[in-house]
């Protein structure tokens, strides 16, 4: 009789249990829902609301949308901040350091950016994105050797893309490397022809 | 009309209402009043935007340059730092903050700084190059005494600094230092003091040459590391005595101060001498309107242990010249100053020190200094005292 009573005790609080639990998603999904709608009505405010009604801290999705709501809405120190706790939630997710690196760039953290891409690039080494984004910033700061890896690996991948091959082809003029610029240049020609910035650079090397 | 957009912002963002201080309404207030030239408010913006934990690289490039504008280029430079640590290549940032430092003249710190700056920037300031003469500097000092016994001693120093990379620069010295002194004859075999006979004296002369060379390394913005060696070489009464002193350094520079850690070691005369210091030179308006500096160093050597304390003032008195006031007190005996640059080894032993110094920089290549202080000393072995009024003279030429 005993061991009756604690088996239909113990199956009454999971019972219990999970009726909350289901209750609780059930207002996380509403949630997401109405915070979806306020979005597409460009009313990012509400949007924001619905989701702290139901936030947790430890909710690596509410912590992710928050920090792109925030970021939607030009509350650009706060998006940083939700994407940060994103990152440290799922610290293997690119998705988090992707969308942190988008209120950090409106704010002009370029260091903060390009360790994003770094520590997303230690999880990915072959993302495409990252590499690009990686090494036009370190071009930008006139690291030429670093930015021309980074484009090297992309158009080794995409041979034909016309972004990494024309970056690559100034960061090689930049390296004093004219052979190479020249012809990465002449094939930049046949994925653009009659290319500005192809066109320019051949000038200088001539 | 900005006082009214002010007003409108205000409300339209609901701070009136007691709503929260958001980014938006920082960027929006922090940018209307770098506009107006409104700088008062807009360092009084900072501290709302501190305490509601916002900061963003922006604001601090704004506030930079509101406190550069109202000359409080410590505030000034910590904000542009701020911001360096979103963007360590950010341009206008480490313009601003190379600036600030060398008008704080931290030319070692503003160096390490310009590393990332473009060259278009950083030629008009002419600093972190590779030069293998940045610095001409040359001093002579006379030092009358009102005493018989000592002449005037006559100091002599020239000074050569290399830039060697942005982070390390080296500093050489030769010095040289002369003065007669003159002791009674002690006769024993002329019987007792006599009034009428009058004394005889033999005269000595003091002769020292002297190399110093000094190494400071920026491990970090913040941290740099100080060496520095100086041998002397001392011809005294047909004999030739040596010195040796190292000095180690560690010193941590902040916006608005800077503190120094510093050991001192070495033989003076057959005594070992080993001092600790600690130092700090500050800027309470974050400019050189006023300055000080401080020193606290404990000596220790043979038959030597001395507390000593100097206190430096520095006032701006007109655009062209700044006026010093310093003062060491504890005795003077064997002690080691300025990065061991000084080292006041004399034979009699000194009291306490008091002066003031003028510097006038004519341009921003050249600056003459001229200096004052007094100095009460005790001839050596005796109970009599004496004066001593030290004059200096020297030019820096900054290349």
């Amino acid at each position: 009789m005993e061991t009756l009573k604690k088996i239909i005790f113990t199956i009454a609080i999971i019972t219990v249990q999970n009726y909350v639990h289901a209750q609780t998603e059930i207002a996380q999904q509403k949630a997401f829902s109405a915070s979806y709608v306020a979005e597409s009505k460009y009313n990012y405010t509400e949007a924001i609301n619905q989701i702290n009604n139901v936030y947790l801290e430890q909710n690596y999705e509410m912590n992710l949308r928050l920090g792109w709501l925030n970021y939607l809405a030009k509350n650009y120190t706060n998006s940083v901040k939700f994407y940060e706790k994103a990152t440290m939630l799922k610290p293997y997710a690119i998705e988090a350091k992707f969308g942190l690196i988008k209120p950090q760039a409106v704010l002009e953290s370029w260091d903060k950016v390009i360790k994003q891409y770094e520590s997303i690039l230690s999880i990915d080494p072959q993302n495409t994105t990252a590499n690009y984004y990686l090494g036009y910033a370190l071009y930008n700061r006139k690291q030429y050797e670093a930015a021309s890896k980074h484009f090297e690996k992309v158009v080794n991948l995409y041979p034909f893309d016309y972004q990494n091959s024309i970056m690559l082809a100034w960061s090689y003029l930049r390296l004093g490397k004219n052979n190479e610029a020249k012809i990465l240049f002449n094939k930049v020609l046949m994925m653009s022809p009659n290319d500005a910035s192809a066109l320019e650079g051949l000038a200088l090397i001539k | 009309m900005y006082r009214l957009a002010l007003i409108i912002l205000l409300c339209s963002v609901g701070l009136l209402k007691g709503q929260q201080i958001t980014y938006g309404y920082i960027d929006s207030l922090s940018y209307a009043q770098y506009i107006a030239g409104d700088w008062d408010n807009l360092i009084q913006t900072a501290n709302v935007a501190k305490k509601a934990d916002i900061t963003f690289p922006l604001l601090n490039m704004r506030i930079g340059y509101a406190a550069f504008m109202k000359g409080n280029n410590s505030l000034s430079l910590k904000h542009y730092t701020n911001a360096l640590e979103f963007d360590s290549f950010n341009q206008d940032a480490l313009y601003y903050a190379v600036l600030n430092n060398t008008l704080l003249s931290r030319r070692d710190a503003a160096a390490y700084i310009s590393l990332n700056l473009n060259d278009d920037r950083k030629k008009p300031l002419n600093v972190g190059y590779k030069k293998w003469v940045e610095l001409i500097d040359v001093e002579s000092s006379l030092k009358p005494t009102n005493t018989e016994t000592r002449k005037v001693g006559q100091y002599y120093r020239f000074g050569i600094g290399n830039r060697i990379n942005y982070r390390w620069r080296l500093y050489h010295s030769l010095i040289s230092y002369r003065q007669h002194l003159l002791t009674p004859n002690n006769d024993i075999n002329s019987g007792p003091p006599n009034r009428n006979k009058p004394t005889t004296f033999r005269s000595y002369l003091a002769n020292d040459y002297q190399y110093y060379l000094k190494s400071e390394v920026f491990l970090n913005s913040k941290l740099s590391l100080i060496n520095a060696f100086h041998y002397t070489s001392t011809y005294f009464d047909n004999a030739t005595y040596t010195t040796c002193i190292v000095n180690i350094g560690l010193k941590l520079t902040q916006p608005y101060l800077d503190y120094k850690l510093e050991l001192n070691v070495g033989q003076i005369l057959g005594s070992l001498e080993t001092q600790v210091a600690v130092s700090s030179t500050y800027y309470p308006f974050g400019n050189l309107n006023f300055y000080g500096n401080s020193r606290l160093s404990f000596q220790t050597g043979t038959n030597i242990s001395q507390i000593n304390y100097a206190q430096m003032f520095g006032f701006k008195l007109s655009s062209k010249v700044w006026l010093e006031t310093h003062a060491t007190l504890g005795q003077i005996k064997n002690l080691m100053d300025n990065e061991a640059l000084y080292i006041y080894d004399a034979l009699d032993v000194g009291k306490f020190r008091i002066g003031a110094s003028l510097l006038i920089p004519f341009n921003s290549k050249f600056t003459l200094l001229t200096s004052y202080y007094y100095e009460q000393k005790q001839l050596y072995l005796q109970n009599t005292k004496y004066n001593l009024n030290s004059f200096t003279i020297g030019i820096s030429w900054k290349l």
